[in-house]
């Protein structure tokens, strides 16, 4: 089942500046991994699912509705979130590429990830 | 013709800082898809907003985006020094966009389900950015 997973991300990681990418659980335990950068995924994992947290406390906060998929730009690259089940999909991109296309490549690995882990 | 609101400021222009401010919130607040928008300091605090009545709190809004632009800034700060620019959250319905201005943050309510609403504003929110931008250049150096 993990190494489906990992297969997913791999194939994921394949797109234009996508530079790695890991699945989550909610309580921040690294699932599966894969990265091309020299980061540690443990850290990045618990990085990950502490920014979803509070991402979720504060749409709660405003009265939204369940956190699906949020996006953090920084001068060094860009975090993509995106809901997978109880899960969450890290993706971790270059700057300055495209959002939309690389959303429809996430969009597509999170439903096969929800799928295999369900 | 459509009036060109985030036109750049006029060289000479003297006019109150808050005033333009909330003019460009409000020009941003009637554009398609944008529920609502408000400027906020790096302490939490309103500088100016444009919710409409009867919408979100503005000082609560302002209070929750200081406090998860600071987590930001801090977790990018410790993990390679690379500031944070700007975030979203999204449900399945709408969009929470914030985004860096020199010393503010611009918080930006959007419908549609995911990234798809801020996705379809990006560029009518940078020009209200760069607006907000070169007027605090302009008042800040």
């Amino acid at each position: 089942m993990y190494d489906e997973v990992h297969e997913i991300l791999y194939e994921l990681d394949r797109s234009k500046g996508v530079l790695g990418s890991l699945v989550v659980s909610e309580d921040g335990m690294l699932i599966a991994s894969d990265l091309k950068v020299d980061m540690d995924e443990e850290v990045v994992a618990a990085l990950g699912a502490t920014i979803v947290r509070r991402f979720r406390e504060a749409l709660s906060r405003i009265g939204g509705d369940p956190f699906i998929e949020g996006f953090i730009e920084a001068s060094g690259g860009n975090l993509l979130f995106s809901q997978a089940g109880p899960n969450v999909l890290i993706v971790l991109t270059e700057r300055g590429i495209n959002i939309g296309f690389a959303r429809l490549k996430i969009e597509e690995a999170r439903r096969k990830i929800e799928e295999v882990l369900k | 013709m459509k009036q060109d609101v985030y036109a750049p400021l006029d060289r000479d222009f003297t006019g109150d800082v808050q005033m333009v401010f909330k003019r460009t919130l409000d020009k941003l607040t009637e554009e398609k898809g944008i529920l609502g928008c408000l400027l906020v300091d790096c302490e939490g605090l309103v500088v100016s907003e444009s919710l409409g009545s009867g919408r979100k709190d503005p000082e609560e809004v302002a209070a929750l985006a200081g406090m998860l632009t600071n987590f930001l800034e801090h977790w990018f700060g410790e993990m390679d020094g690379s500031p944070f620019d700007q975030c979203v959250l999204s449900t399945d319905s709408s969009s929470m966009a914030i985004r860096k201005v020199g010393c503010l943050y611009l918080v930006v309510f959007l419908k549609g389900s995911g990234l798809s609403g801020y996705m379809a504003n990006i560029v009518t929110i940078s020009e209200a950015v760069a607006t907000i931008a070169m007027m605090l250049q302009r008042t800040c150096g």
